[in-house]
This record gives C-alpha cells, sequence and structure tokens, in this order.
C-alpha cells in the first residue's frame, strides 16, 4: 500500500511543485537511515495551492509559521512538514535538483549541496533539541557522495549556513564515523 | 528434484547453528540494505512501517516532540 505517493499525487495534481527534503533526502542520497516524518519544501507562490490539497487529504494544521507548517496526518498517511521559502530560493535549489523515485512515483531532491545548506541552517537554531541528527546527516551526506572538504562551493556553504565552527563540528562527526 | 548435497565442510569452518541458516540473517560482509532487499517482500516492509508509525503517533506528544525538531527561522538561498 503507497505510503507517501497520495501526497505527491495530490500536489502535483494541484500545480504545486515541492522537494522532499528531509531524513527522506538523505536516505535517496544513499545514507540508509530511519525517518518517520514526510519533510517537503514548497514556494511561497505555490503554498495556498499546496496547503489546499493537502487539506483535501484529511491533514489539518498543527502548528505554523512563515517558515513551516505542521500538518497534523489522517490515518495511513506520513506525518508531514511543508517548509517555505520564497520564490527565488526555490528557483535556485531547481536548478540543480535530482529526479527521483519514492514510492513509485517521481520526485526531485536537493542535490547533495543544497540538502546540506537546508541541514546546517536547521543546526543553527537555538531553541531545536535535535540538531546532533542534523550534523550526523551532513557527515553521513560528505561520506555518501565523497564530497572534498576542500571544494570551494562546499566550504562556502559550510561557512554560511553553517556558522564558523560547523567545519569543526562537521570534523567532529567524520573522525567518528 | 532432489535435495541439494550439503558442501563438505573444511577443518577451518566455524559451527553455525541450524537455526541462524535457516533465518538467513545478514552477515558484514552482505550489506543490510541488500540483503533487506532480496529477502523481504516490500509489502511485508510497507506494513512493518506503517505498525511503526501507527504506534509512534498513538503517541499523546507525538507532535509536539515533531515541533521540538523544527527551527522556525525561514531559509534563503
Amino acid at each position: 500500500m503507497p505510503i507517501f505517493a497520495p501526497v505527491f499525487r495530490a500536489l502535483n495534481e494541484a500545480g504545486a511543485p515541492f522537494f522532499v527534503i528531509g531524513g527522506h533526502a538523505v536516505v535517496l542520497h544513499g545514507h540508509l537511515r530511519n525517518t518517520f516524518d514526510l519533510d517537503l519544501l514548497i514556494s511561497d507562490s505555490k503554498f495556498p495551492l499546496g496547503r489546499a490539497a493537502l487539506t483535501a487529504l484529511g491533514y489539518r494544521t498543527y502548528f505554523e509559521t512563515n517558515a513551516f507548517l505542521q500538518l497534523h496526518a489522517p490515518e495511513q498517511l506520513p506525518p508531514l512538514d511543508l517548509m517555505i521559502v520564497d520564490d527565488r530560493t526555490f528557483r535556485r535549489i531547481e536548478d540543480t535538483s535530482i529526479e527521483k523515485v519514492l514510492d513509485g512515483e517521481q520526485i526531485r531532491i536537493p542535490d547533495v549541496l543544497r540538502l546540506i545548506a537546508l541541514k546546517l541552517h536547521a543546526t543553527r537554531d537555538a531553541n531545536r533539541r535535535t540538531s546532533e541528527t542534523d550534523w550526523q546527516d551532513v557527515a553521513a551526506l560528505l561520506l555518501t557522495t565523497n564530497q572534498n572538504l576542500e571544494d570551494p562551493e562546499l566550504r562556502a556553504i559550510i561557512s554560511q549556513y553553517g556558522g564558523p565552527t560547523a567545519l569543526s563540528e562537521i570534523g567532529k562527526r567524520l573522525r567518528n564515523s | 528434484m532432489a535435495d541439494p548435497q550439503p558442501s563438505p565442510k573444511s577443518a577451518s569452518d566455524s559451527e553455525t547453528p541450524e537455526s541462524s541458516q535457516f533465518l538467513n540473517f545478514p552477515t558484514p560482509q552482505e550489506p543490510l540494505r541488500e540483503w533487506t532487499e532480496q529477502n523481504i517482500d516490500p509489502a511485508v516492509m510497507i506494513a512493518a512501517i506503517e505498525a511503526v508509525m501507527q504506534i509512534a503517533r498513538s503517541q499523546p506528544d507525538f507532535e509536539a516532540q515533531r515541533l521540538a525538531r523544527k527551527t522556525a527561522v525561514r531559509f534563503r538561498y
């Protein structure tokens, strides 16, 4: 029985393009780890269409900010969060995104550098309790996709989205891997 | 069809319990992902995932725990 496919189909039929991010994107880049939530990224301009499509599937709002929408799932559908970004950000991620198949449906995920940027961005919220998972994901993505830490684009992303201590934090996880 | 003959054991073979051969558990030489794909029916795997999801969702603070993992800061690239 499909778990994620109804969500993907509903968004596509509504004309609300999205990227799969979070743990499922990490898995699709080749690092096998457990994840329950389905995290999707959607643009400001398509957010109303996406929200309406998900509401029609039975999802209900649990929490909402201008950065994300946490939805309470109906039976048989996965816990779901929508991360909302401006249209320019969405287009820039789209430029380098990768097509994959998840639950029998064609979906797109950010390429590894943009996914690392998203993960590092998540580590910088001091209020979050689980940033260790994001650090471990970053280290695993670097290893799984054979990234070169000397690559100038990668270093710029690490510095910009993870802050001045990010490189040493990543180094610690890489040494423990 | 005749049963396949057991292969002769060398002196260096270690004794393996019958039960572990029957269950065909993965070994370090056989990555877990490949073993899972080859040995577990996808329908069984999906049913297992659904069962775990149901248990997780039945926790009263499930959505609150999910919320604690989110960042409220908007991402820009």
